[in-house]
């Protein structure tokens, strides 16, 4: 995390228990989990979004480039190591571009 | 980077979309995840043992077969919360014990074939599926649920029920299941039990490709499934082209679509939806697509767009604190 503080890379969650936002926040606290994270509400797993991302397992990852584009999909956690370097060479690559133009 | 220490393997099947995290959480990371939450542990004990030795007056197959299904389900809390050690030890124990009840069941399957009993003895059997490579030395090996497919092939290819237990199926692993259900989709007289088999053939299919495809970035993960699921058979699976694999999935569900699209799953869906969203997934959140826009509420209840990240390398976590 702190790795990249400052440079153009974001985490944000799907929580897919179901959780009011309040809630959410409860387990987010308990859990120390510092960045956002959707609510989806609905049965587990089946929520809106776990249904529109046809959610099978967590944890799953996409790891989204600065254009929105899919550059890695994990169901299950890689090793450590292939997360940085896939986060690290994504950074870059966006930090080349430079902040996108309007 | 580890982005938080509660992950933990939580497959969701098509049709059983809860209570599958009891026993499918990855070892290595739930150690991580006592460190954060209290868990307390459920132990299965052996409390209808005594019930099933006295045999003066004969029992009926269906009495057994509700004593077993007790044992099986039967959980009292240890009232304490576990170490690391003390829930992988569980998780083995656990594991252990219900391989053990299978066999009981295949065995009271056997001794009465003609009773209805047998085939729900049989479906109970294979009820539990090994979706995470928990370490084979603690979780042991058992094959009763070989024994139940090959029964469930010779007597029961034609039940309803057997559909069903192809959906359960779909999130393991086991080359035995892809023959199985394969199998039933050749097989069966049942269009519904061939429609359900098609489609939980795809999600395991899809479900394993994932799966082989997060093994080669983690030896440790991969030397784990070796050891539960056999050198050869990830082998095989190591050297197959992911295009190829994405095509025999595609090709499934296109089949679960055109032949099966109209048949009714338990819980009210269709073959044809479920194949049609397992397609989606395919061929528009792969590796190259765009990502859907997402919008909803954050933890804090503010509106979130995941749009408005662009510009930005997001990781996007699909988590659940179990």
């Amino acid at each position: 995390m702190k790795k990249w503080e400052g440079r153009p890379f974001a985490i944000l969650g799907v929580n897919i228990v179901g959780h009011q936002p309040k809630e959410l926040k409860a387990v987010m606290e308990k859990a120390m989990i510092p960045w956002r994270s959707f609510t989806d509400t609905g049965p587990i797993g089946r929520g809106p979004i776990a249904t529109q991302w046809n959610f099978p397992a967590t944890p799953t990852f996409y790891v989204l480039d600065g254009k929105g584009i899919i550059r890695y999909k994990w169901v299950g956690s890689p090793a450590e190591r292939v997360m940085d370097s896939a986060i690290e060479k994504l950074v870059k690559e966006t930090e080349g571009i430079g902040e996108p133009k309007h | 980077m580890n982005l938080r220490p509660t992950f933990g393997i939580f497959l969701i099947p098509t049709k059983e979309r809860k209570g599958f995290h009891d026993l499918s959480n990855k070892g290595r990371e739930v150690i991580l995840f006592i460190q954060q939450i209290p868990v307390v542990i459920f132990l299965v004990l052996g409390l209808m043992g005594p019930c099933l030795v006295a045999q003066d007056t004969p029992i009926p197959p269906r009495v057994k077969f509700q004593a077993l299904l007790k044992e099986y389900q039967g959980a009292a809390s240890s009232g304490k919360v576990l170490t690391d050690q003390e829930r992988l030890a569980f998780v083995g124990q656990a594991y252990i014990q219900r391989d053990k009840i299978a066999s009981k069941f295949v065995d009271l399957a056997l001794k009465h074939p003609g009773d209805p009993i047998a085939l729900d003895a049989l479906l109970q059997a294979i009820w539990q599926v090994n979706t995470t490579p928990w370490p084979v030395e603690i979780v042991g090996r058992n094959n009763s649920w070989l024994r139940a497919f090959s029964i469930l092939v010779r007597d029961h290819l034609g039940s309803e029920k057997l559909g069903q237990a192809c959906m359960r199926l779909s999130p393991g692993f086991r080359k035995e299941y892809e023959t199985f259900l394969r199998t039933v989709m050749e097989k069966s007289p049942s269009k519904a039990n061939r429609g359900q088999a098609t489609i939980a053939l795809g999600n395991f299919l899809a479900n394993r490709k994932q799966r082989v495809e997060i093994i080669k970035t983690d030896p440790m993960q991969s030397t784990a499934f070796e050891n539960l699921f056999g050198k050869e058979y990830l082998n095989g699976l190591l050297q197959r082209e992911p295009i190829i694999a994405d095509r025999e999935v595609e090709a499934i569900l296109k089949l679960a679509i055109r032949d099966y699209g109209h048949v009714k799953c338990e819980d009210g869906g269709t073959v044809g939806d479920l194949a049609k969203a397992s397609l989606f997934a395919l061929r528009s959140l792969g590796v190259g697509a765009k990502a859907p826009e997402i919008e909803g509420r954050d933890q804090d209840g503010l509106l979130t767009r995941l749009g408005d990240y662009r510009g930005k390398v997001v990781v996007l976590d699909f988590w659940s604190e179990y």
